[in-house]
C-alpha cells in the first residue's frame, strides 16, 4: 500500500487531498507545520511526500532542504505559481510541483509519474482473471495471452490504475496518446471496444453517458 | 564644437590679436620715434652745412676782396666743403641753375626727380627717405643764394640701421608671439580644462541619475555656478528619487495586493475544484462523504464570497465619494452599541463605551464601519468574560478614540505586518471567525479619508489598544 504524507495547514486542502487519494486506494497522514513534516518524514515511512509552501514553523522550501536525505520523492503543492518559486522548488528535489488549484485526476496522475519512476507503482496488475506485466508488456487472461496494440495497452493500464473513477476521453487521449494529439474522441471509443471485446469487459468498462468510461473494480461488479 | 574648444580657440585668437596689435603698435611708434629723432639730427646737420657754406662763401668774399665771388671760384669752394663734410653716413650734394656741382655719397638722389623738383621750385626745406641699393638714406634739400646764386643743397644721412632694428624687432615680436603664442595655448588648455572639468563629472553624475541610479548625487564642486548648478541638479535628483520610490512603493503594494488576493483565492477554490472533481468522477458516494464533501465545498465558496465582498468594501473605500456631515460621535457610538450589544452577549462578553460629546466630520457608514471592524477585532482576540472598551477624549481639536481588548495581544513582529492587506496574525482562528484578512486595510483607508491616524500597542498575552486619532469638527451646537 502506499502511504502518502500531506502537509498542509488548511484543513479543507488536506481533507481533499485525502479523499482523492483515496480513491485509487493511497494511505494519507496528515500534518499542519514544517516541523512536523520533517520530523514525520524522517521516519522514512513514506512513499511520498505532498508538501505545502507556505507552513507555519518551517516553509516548503525549509523542509524540503532538511529532509532530502531520506530519499522519499517530494511533490510541491502550493499557490505560488512563480516560475522562480517552480525553478526553485524543483532545484532544491523535488520531483514535481503543482499549482493550485488543481484537480483531482491531474493530482494522481502526477503522484503516479513520480511513484513509477521510483519504482513503487505495482508492475504487475491484476483484475479477475487478467494479469497484466508492464515492463513485459503482455497481457494474459486465464493464463492465454491476450493480443493488444499497444495503444490498447495503454488504455488497459490506464484504467486499470484508476479503478472506480470516470475518465472522460479528452483526459484519456490526453494521457495516452499525449497532449499532443489531434484525433477525434472516436479513437478512444474504438480501442475502448476493441478493449471490451478481447478482454470480456463489456459488464466492467462501462460508459458514462457525457462524461466517458469507468472500469469498475472486481468486488463491485 | 565643443564648448571647451569654443572656449579655448576663441580666447586663443584674442590673446594672439592682441599680443600681436600691442608689439606692433609699440615697435612702429618706437622706430617712428628714432625716426624722428635721425630727422632733427638730420635737419641739425643739414643747417650746419648750410652755415658752413654760407660762412666759407662770404670768407672766400672777403679774403678774395670780392663782393661777389665768381661762379668757378663758388663752385670750387663748394666741392672742396662737400669732399670735407662728407663721411660714411652723410653725404652731401650741391646743385645750381646750370646743374651738378658736387655730387658725394647721395647717388639716389638721381631717382628722386620728383623731391629735387619740388625742392628747386620752393623756398623750403624738404625731406625724404630714398631707397638706394639697399640702403635707407635720409634726404633733407633746401635751396639758398651764395654770392647771388641760387644753390640747391641736399644732405643725406644714412639711416639703414633703423630700418634693420625695425626688421629685427618685427622678427622678435614674431618668434615671441609664436613662442607666447604655445605658452598662452597650453595654460588656457589646462586652465579651461580645469574650470570646466566640474562639468564633466556633472554629467556622468546625470547619466548615471538618468539610467536609474536615482540615489546617485553630482559632486558641489568647482565654480560658483557649477555648485549652483549641481545643487539644483541634486534637487531634481532628489524629487525624482522621491517619486519614483513613491510611485515603485504603489506598485509594489499593488502587486503585494494582487498576489495575496490570488493565494487568499486559490486557497478556497483548490478544495472546492478538488472536491467537486472527486464528487463528479468517483462512482459510489455513500451519503455522509457527499454531505461532508459539499459541506467544504459551500464553507471555501462562502470564504470565497466574503473575500470579494471584502475587496468591494476596500474598493468603494478607496475610491467612492465620501459623504461628509457633521454627525455627533456619541450618537454613532450609541448606535453601534446597540448594533454589537447582542453579539457580545452572546459570546459573555462586556463592552463599555464611554462617549465625548463632541461633532466630528465623517461619512457615516464607513466610519461606522471602521469602528465595527475595530470593535469586531477586539472581540475575536478576547475570550469568554473578557471586556473590550471603547474610550474617547478631546484634546485641543484632536480627538482620540481608543478600543482596549484584553486578549490574546501580539508579537511585534505581527504588529508590524497587521496592516498589510490578508494578513493574520493566527491563520486558523482568522478564518474560522470568518475573516479574510482584509479589515485592518479597510479601516486603514477609511482612517486615511478622514485624515485619522491608527496607532497599534499590544503585549502578547495581554491585549490589545488601538487608537484613532483625528480631527474634530468642533463643539455640538456651534
Amino acid at each position: 500500500m502506499i502511504k502518502i504524507l500531506i502537509v498542509e495547514d488548511d484543513p479543507n486542502i488536506a481533507k481533499s487531498i485525502e479523499v482523492t487519494t483515496s480513491i485509487v486506494g493511497y494511505h494519507c497522514d496528515h500534518c499542519t507545520d514544517g516541523l512536523a513534516a520533517v520530523e514525520k518524514a524522517m521516519t522514512g515511512s513514506y512513499d511520498i511526500i505532498l508538501l505545502d509552501i507556505m507552513l507555519p514553523g518551517l516553509n516548503g522550501f525549509e523542509v524540503i532542504e532538511r529532509i532530502r536525505n531520506c530519499g522519499t520523492p517530494v511533490i510541491f503543492l502550493t499557490a505560488l505559481g512563480d516560475v522562480t518559486d517552480k525553478i526553485k522548488g524543483l532545484r532544491m528535489g523535488a520531483e514535481d510541483y503543482i499549482v493550485k488549484p488543481f484537480e483531482a485526476m491531474e493530482l494522481l496522475a502526477r503522484i503516479e509519474v513520480v511513484l513509477r519512476r521510483f519504482k513503487k507503482e505495482a508492475n504487475v496488475l491484476y483484475y479477475k482473471d487478467i494479469v497484466v506485466d508492464v515492463d513485459k508488456h503482455t497481457v494474459t487472461q486465464s493464463g492465454v495471452v491476450v493480443d493488444l496494440t499497444p495503444k490498447e495497452f495503454d488504455v488497459l493500464v490506464f484504467f486499470l490504475r484508476n479503478q472506480n473513477l470516470a475518465i472522460s476521453r479528452d483526459r484519456l487521449l490526453a494521457s495516452v496518446w499525449g497532449y499532443e494529439f489531434e484525433g477525434e474522441s472516436r479513437t478512444v471509443d474504438i480501442h475502448i471496444q476493441q478493449i471490451r471485446k478481447k478482454l470480456n469487459l463489456k459488464k466492467n468498462l462501462v460508459t458514462i453517458p457525457k462524461l466517458g468510461y469507468r472500469l469498475d473494480s472486481e468486488v463491485t461488479a | 564644437m565643443k564648448l571647451w574648444q569654443k572656449i579655448f580657440l576663441i580666447t586663443l585668437a584674442f590673446v594672439m590679436i592682441a599680443v600681436g596689435v600691442t608689439t606692433v603698435i609699440v615697435a612702429q611708434n618706437y622706430f617712428e620715434m628714432t625716426l624722428d629723432i635721425e630727422k632733427q639730427g638730420a635737419t641739425a646737420r643739414h643747417e650746419y652745412v648750410t652755415s658752413v657754406i654760407s660762412n666759407r662763401v662770404t670768407l672766400e668774399g672777403l679774403s678774395s676782396n670780392e663782393l661777389v665771388v665768381s661762379q668757378d671760384n663758388l663752385r670750387t669752394l663748394l666741392r672742396s666743403i662737400v669732399t670735407a663734410q662728407t663721411d660714411e653716413a652723410h653725404g652731401i650734394a650741391v646743385y645750381d641753375e646750370k646743374g651738378e656741382i658736387a655730387l658725394s655719397q647721395i647717388d639716389s638722389l638721381n631717382t628722386l626727380t620728383d623731391f629735387r623738383n619740388k625742392v628747386e621750385n620752393n623756398d623750403s626745406s624738404y625731406s625724404v627717405v630714398a631707397d638706394y641699393s639697399g640702403t635707407k638714406q635720409l634726404v633733407i634739400g633746401s635751396s639758398c643764394e651764395m654770392s647771388g646764386q641760387k644753390i640747391y643743397l641736399y644732405t643725406s644721412t644714412d639711416i639703414s640701421r633703423i630700418y634693420q632694428t625695425r626688421d629685427q624687432v618685427f622678427i622678435y615680436v614674431r618668434i615671441i608671439g609664436a613662442v607666447s603664442a604655445v605658452a598662452a595655448a597650453t595654460a588656457l588648455l589646462l586652465l579651461v580644462y580645469q574650470m570646466l572639468n566640474p562639468l564633466s563629472k556633472i554629467n556622468k553624475s546625470i547619466r548615471r541619475i538618468a539610467k536609474g541610479a536615482y540615489s546617485e548625487r553630482v559632486p558641489e564642486k568647482g565654480g560658483y555656478e557649477f555648485k549652483e548648478l549641481s545643487a539644483n541638479i541634486n534637487h531634481m535628483a532628489e524629487a525624482i528619487e522621491e517619486n519614483v520610490g513613491q510611485l515603485q512603493e504603489i506598485a509594489d503594494s499593488r502587486k503585494r495586493f494582487i498576489d495575496n488576493l490570488a493565494h487568499e483565492m486559490k486557497t478556497p477554490l483548490t478544495s472546492i475544484i478538488c472536491l467537486s472533481d472527486v464528487m463528479h468522477i468517483k462512482k459510489d458516494l455513500t451519503e455522509e462523504e457527499r454531505i461532508e464533501y459539499s459541506g467544504i465545498i459551500i464553507e471555501e465558496a462562502k470564504r470565497l464570497r466574503n473575500l470579494s465582498g471584502k475587496i468591494m468594501e476596500l474598493t468603494v473605500a478607496e475610491n467612492a465619494e465620501l459623504d461628509f456631515q457633521y454627525i455627533s460621535l456619541a450618537e454613532i457610538l450609541s448606535d453601534i452599541q446597540t448594533a454589537v450589544q447582542p453579539v457580545f452577549e452572546h459570546s459573555n462578553m462586556t463592552l463599555i463605551v464611554e462617549p465625548v460629546d463632541c461633532m466630528i466630520r465623517c461619512d457615516r457608514e464607513l466610519f461606522t464601519s471602521l469602528l465595527l471592524n475595530l470593535i469586531d477585532n477586539a472581540r475575536k482576540a478576547s475570550k469568554e468574560g473578557d471586556t473590550v472598551e471603547v474610550k474617547c477624549n478631546l484634546k485641543k481639536n484632536k480627538l482620540n478614540i481608543s478600543v482596549t481588548d484584553h486578549g490574546v495581544g501580539m508579537s511585534e513582529e505581527e504588529l508590524k505586518h497587521i496592516s498589510e492587506p490578508f494578513y493574520m496574525a493566527d491563520k486558523s482562528r482568522s478564518r474560522q471567525a470568518g475573516g479574510a484578512g482584509l479589515g485592518l486595510s479597510l479601516c486603514a483607508e477609511i482612517a486615511k479619508r478622514h485624515q485619522a491616524v491608527m496607532k497599534y500597542d499590544s503585549t502578547l498575552g495581554e491585549g490589545t489598544v488601538v487608537t484613532l486619532t483625528m480631527p474634530t469638527g468642533g463643539e455640538p451646537n456651534a
